[in-house]
């Protein structure tokens, strides 16, 4: 009887029992065969890689501008002007302040690189102002007098680093600030010293209310009346810095949801079918008495283990991967870098990879688990319809050879899977289609600075230029342009009017027709539908207080302003408006870059070159879009990997055949490239046009003033190279599982039940 | 009559030492009928599969059709056993998801006929082997005596010089395994197929010309045959004793 007490209650004694057999089980399964379990580890890796870089992108997608206001504590407004030590009081206690920062500010002229420009010149905050704390990027803050920072923008413009001198000091550090757009686009570039001083001043708040800045503003002037005071208004900031990174955070939105989507069709591949592979193992286990539930928690405990471990290294490796692209994103989306190593996503990621790894193996495993025991025992011993695939019977029609035929009849033994790994290869296709296509985009809008509401070579911020420019020998037409708001039905609008000669500047306008004469004009898609106007409707709007009345005749691209913007000739209006620049185009085969500099001389400022911008652009956002690519393209290839080794493994007995009836190591190895290249084939037959639809839809949908006016088509020597592409990526996925159906013991696999 | 088959001094060791062949000296004459019998890990099986190239010998020498092939790579092991082996396997082996028709084709196609050469010889073989109406079915749904069938008729579409077989009637019931034994031995009397069958079965065994008894990795005994040797299953079931 003593001894039958130390004995444990039998259902705890059970639960040990099983415990021990499934641990053992785990193991044996796991070592039995290292190669799968490396594969499904290293997919597992890849995935939490992949997914680690892309929350970590989305994350700096979700608001950059927020979050740049949030780490800059950005000023909702900022007044500048020559200040006395009671205005700047005055102005900190006004309602609905309640934090502000006041620094001397003066605009000097500085030569930077090899070139005069104009700078703004700031009084260094404290590392812990209230407002407007500019954020360290590269090297440190400056502690002595001479020593500047510059903000990055303006840096990476001007070819600046830590370290070179300007302005009479030497960069010590780089930052970014939500206090100004970025540069060029807002200019003078902004540096801050430590011994800036001055009448001009500069006092930053931030309001209870960030949308109470209008009241701001009136409150301002009734307290300074006389004084000239010059606003800025963080919504102009932020709209200004978002209609130049609407296009980049697009992109990178696109590449990044395509990167979560393929992270589970290959976590989902991988595990649910090596689980289903082992369809017979699990027949065998429940012959030995174990229960449909026990196996699934076997197998799914089984494969978090694989799965913890891959994942927890994943995110390492996701972690220092993700800066090679958080930099040039953070650069191009004006904001400071976001960290790799935030504890959220990477927890996310994790919980993410490991709750896919255990629907994907307990969902297969269920399904396992409810076939006959008798059934399960049976599999592998050459189940089949013994119906050729859609597929095979194509490779059949095409009188492929039977090697072909047969590789296409293999990588269709299980459809599921089959149609998986397609799916997962046919993300990677689009990821390549779609990379192409901002190529294509990119290269459409250098061909065609109309696309961006730029119709102009150069333009040059000075319009006293004007005869110097009409002038030069290289300039075949030039006229003046000036940007105003005007009030429109339902609030303020921008207007650009253009000077004589716009017939020499078209606009492209996709719906319509470009202005032809005073009185005419065409607008932004945001325009149209905010006024509910349509192309030949026409709009009264008042210039300065005088009404004038515009006969819409055509809705041009405009990636500004949401699109909300009205241009028309300068002469529509009674008293023609102050230029603000001159554009220009040249005559052709000009070497522009030596006639910008020209003109930048004679007209003392710099010389915007539209073209030039966009290939700026487009050299920024490359990495991103290659680099997020060929990760989908590792992740495919592993996919594929796990696949068709799988596939062989279901196989053996199959490929022992084939070597039984003559088939040559070449023939089988033919076989599973075959299997690979069908799969390929395929993806590439849905890839391609779903890429260029999903590009286009995706374009539309996320920029609806520009998108589908904006958007390229790779040309089709450019899709085709995808095909090569697509096939050396399965080909070299085949290499490996081909060896392995090449060493397949034939004696042994056809001796065996 | 030439030897077909010849082996000489073969020995097949495995890892751990395990010696399944110990020497084995065999020659088969063309249009032969040899059975190889012996218990259960007599080596029997091996010395199959060292005749079809399927395993490789530790030592020894193998000659088909007078030409040396022990030590020919993979890739001219898998010529020879397109042109001149037919294989038919205890468990069937055949391709789950190919047709009836495709499996007995895919050896043709391999050797370089012409498909419409592959569908005249697959038409004749399996209505010769009174399987003609199971073309265009999966081998899966057939009976375990229809899919060896199948498998006879797959070894056979590339008219090889030597028919290997193992254990070909072992998962068969008796019905079925007589009926693939008599398919056998017309394939042998009618169109003169050498055969090469391994067989525990003295029953099996006692439809062959010669029998080869062997025991511990080497040939133990040789019995020849006559037609018609009511003894010959009893002789033979000594031989196992």
């Amino acid at each position: 009887m003593a001894r039958r007490s130390d004995t444990p209650p039998t259902a705890a004694r059970d639960r040990v029992g099983a415990l021990r057999a499934a641990a053992r089980l785990a193991r044996a399964d796991l070592f039995a065969r290292p190669g799968q379990t490396i594969l499904t580890a290293v997919a597992i890796f890849a995935a939490a890689t992949a997914l680690v870089v892309t929350l970590a992108l989305r994350a700096g997608l979700e608001d950059p501008f927020e979050d740049a206001m949030t780490a800059t504590r950005g000023a909702h407004m900022a007044v500048h002007a020559g200040l006395t030590d009671a205005d700047v009081a005055r102005l900190r206690s006004l309602p609905g302040v309640v934090a502000s920062d006041v620094r001397a500010r003066a605009n000097r002229q500085a030569t930077v690189a090899g070139r005069t420009v104009e700078v703004g010149l700031e009084a260094l905050p404290a590392a812990d102002a209230a407002v407007d704390r500019p954020r360290l990027t590269d090297g440190r803050r400056p502690s002595a007098a001479g020593e500047l920072l510059v903000e990055r923008s303006f840096a990476r413009e001007a070819g600046l680093r830590p370290g070179d001198r300007v302005a009479g000091g030497t960069i010590t550090g780089l930052a970014v600030t939500t206090q100004q757009a970025t540069y060029p686009r807002w200019d003078p570039g902004l540096i801050w010293a430590t011994d800036v001083a001055g009448p001009e001043r500069r006092v930053a708040v931030r309001l209870a209310d960030p949308e109470g800045t209008e009241a701001f503003a009136a409150a301002a002037r009734r307290a300074l009346p006389g004084t000239r005071l010059a606003f800025t208004d963080w919504h102009h900031v932020r709209d200004t810095i978002t209609d130049q990174t609407r296009t980049n955070a697009l992109v990178i939105s696109i590449n990044t949801l395509l990167a979560l989507f393929a992270v589970g069709f290959t976590v989902a591949t991988v595990i649910g079918g090596r689980v289903l592979a082992q369809r017979r193992e699990i027949g065998l286990l429940k012959a030995v008495g174990w229960t449909p539930r026990g196996i699934v928690a076997l197998l799914v405990g089984e494969y978090l283990a694989v799965g913890f471990v891959a994942a927890l290294l994943g995110l390492v490796a996701g972690a220092a991967i993700a800066p090679l692209l958080l930099e040039p994103m953070s650069s191009l989306l004006a904001t400071p870098t976001p960290s790799a190593l935030a504890p959220l996503p990477l927890l996310l990621a994790l919980v993410l990879i490991l709750a896919a790894v255990a629907v994907f193996t307990a969902v297969p495993a269920l399904r396992a688990g409810r076939v006959k025991t008798i059934d399960a025992l049976a599999l592998g011993r050459g189940a089949g319809t013994g119906r050729a695939s859609r597929a095979a019977r194509i490779a059949a029609a095409l009188r492929l050879p039977a090697i072909a035929r047969l590789g296409v009849k293999d990588a269709f033994t299980s459809r599921s899977r089959a149609s998986l790994t397609i799916a997962a290869l046919t993300f990677m296709v689009v990821t390549l289609v779609a990379a192409l296509s901002v190529e294509a985009t990119f290269h459409r809008v250098i061909d065609d600075p109309a696309l961006r509401a730029k119709p102009w070579d150069v333009r040059l911020e000075e319009p006293s230029a004007l005869a110097a420019t009409q002038g030069d020998p290289a300039v075949a037409d030039a006229t003046t342009i000036s940007g105003f708001q005007v009030a429109g039905p339902r609030g303020e609008l921008h207007a650009r009017a253009v000077g004589d000669g716009f017939a020499a500047f078209p606009y492209a306008v996709p719906d319509g027709r470009m202005f032809a004469r005073p009185g005419e004009a065409i607008a932004g898609r945001g325009l149209y539908e905010t006024l509910g106007l349509q192309v030949g409707d026409q709009v009264t709007v008042r210039v300065e207080g005088q009404p004038v009345t515009l006969r819409l005749v055509g809705r041009h691209v405009e990636p500004d302003d949401d699109g909300e913007v009205v241009i028309f000739p300068a002469a529509t209006l009674p008293e023609v408006p102050e230029p603000s620049a001159v554009i220009a185009n040249f005559a052709p085969d000009t070497d522009q870059a030596a006639a910008a500099r020209r003109l930048e001389a004679a007209a003392g400022v710099d010389a915007e070159l539209p073209e030039e911008e966009v290939r700026g652009e487009r050299a920024d956002i490359r990495p991103i879009v290659l680099g997020s690519s060929l990760l989908l393209v590792a992740v495919g290839l592993v996919n594929l990997l796990a696949t068709l080794l799988l596939v062989t493994r279901e196989r053996a007995r199959d490929f022992a055949i084939f070597k039984a009836v003559g088939l040559t190591p070449r023939g089988v190895l033919g076989v599973v490239n075959a299997g690979g290249a069908a799969l390929g084939l395929i993806a590439l037959a849905i890839g391609i046009p779903l890429g260029l639809v999903t590009y286009r839809a995706i374009m539309a949908a996320m920029s609806p003033s520009e998108g589908t006016d904006i958007v390229g088509t790779p040309g089709p020597f450019a899709l085709l190279l995808t095909v090569p592409f697509v096939l050396a990526v399965t080909a070299l996925a085949s290499s490996w599982p081909g060896r392995a159906a090449v060493r397949v013991p034939a004696a042994a696999v056809l001796r065996a039940e | 009559m030439e030897p077909v088959i010849v082996t000489r001094g073969l020995t097949r060791e495995y890892e751990g030492g395990v010696r399944a062949l110990r020497g084995v000296d065999v020659s088969v004459d063309e249009g032969e009928f040899v059975a190889v019998t012996g218990p259960s890990g007599c080596g029997k099986s091996t010395l199959l599969n060292l005749l079809g190239g399927l395993d490789r010998p530790t030592s020894g020498e193998v000659e088909i059709g007078g030409r040396r092939v022990e030590a020919l790579s993979e890739a001219r092991w898998a010529h020879v056993r397109r042109d001149e082996i037919g294989f038919v396997f205890q468990f069937f082996n055949l391709i789950g998801n190919l047709s009836v028709a495709d499996n007995v084709e895919l050896p043709g196609l391999l050797a370089g006929l012409s498909p419409r050469e592959v569908r005249a010889r697959r038409a004749e073989l399996l209505e010769s082997l009174g399987i003609g109406e199971f073309a265009d079915q999966s081998p899966t749904r057939l009976s375990g005596g229809q899919q060896q069938r199948v498998a006879i008729a797959r070894a056979l579409i590339n008219r090889p010089r030597v028919l290997l077989a193992d254990e070909p009637t072992g998962a068969l019931d008796s019905a079925s395994a007589r009926e693939v034994m008599a398919l056998l031995r017309e394939a042998h009397d009618e169109r003169g197929q050498t055969i090469v069958l391994v067989t525990h079965d003295a029953r099996v065994a006692a439809r062959a010309d010669r029998v080869l008894a062997m025991r511990d990795g080497a040939v133990a005994s040789e019995t020849r045959l006559e037609r018609g040797d009511k003894t010959a299953v009893a002789r033979l079931m000594q031989l196992e004793v």
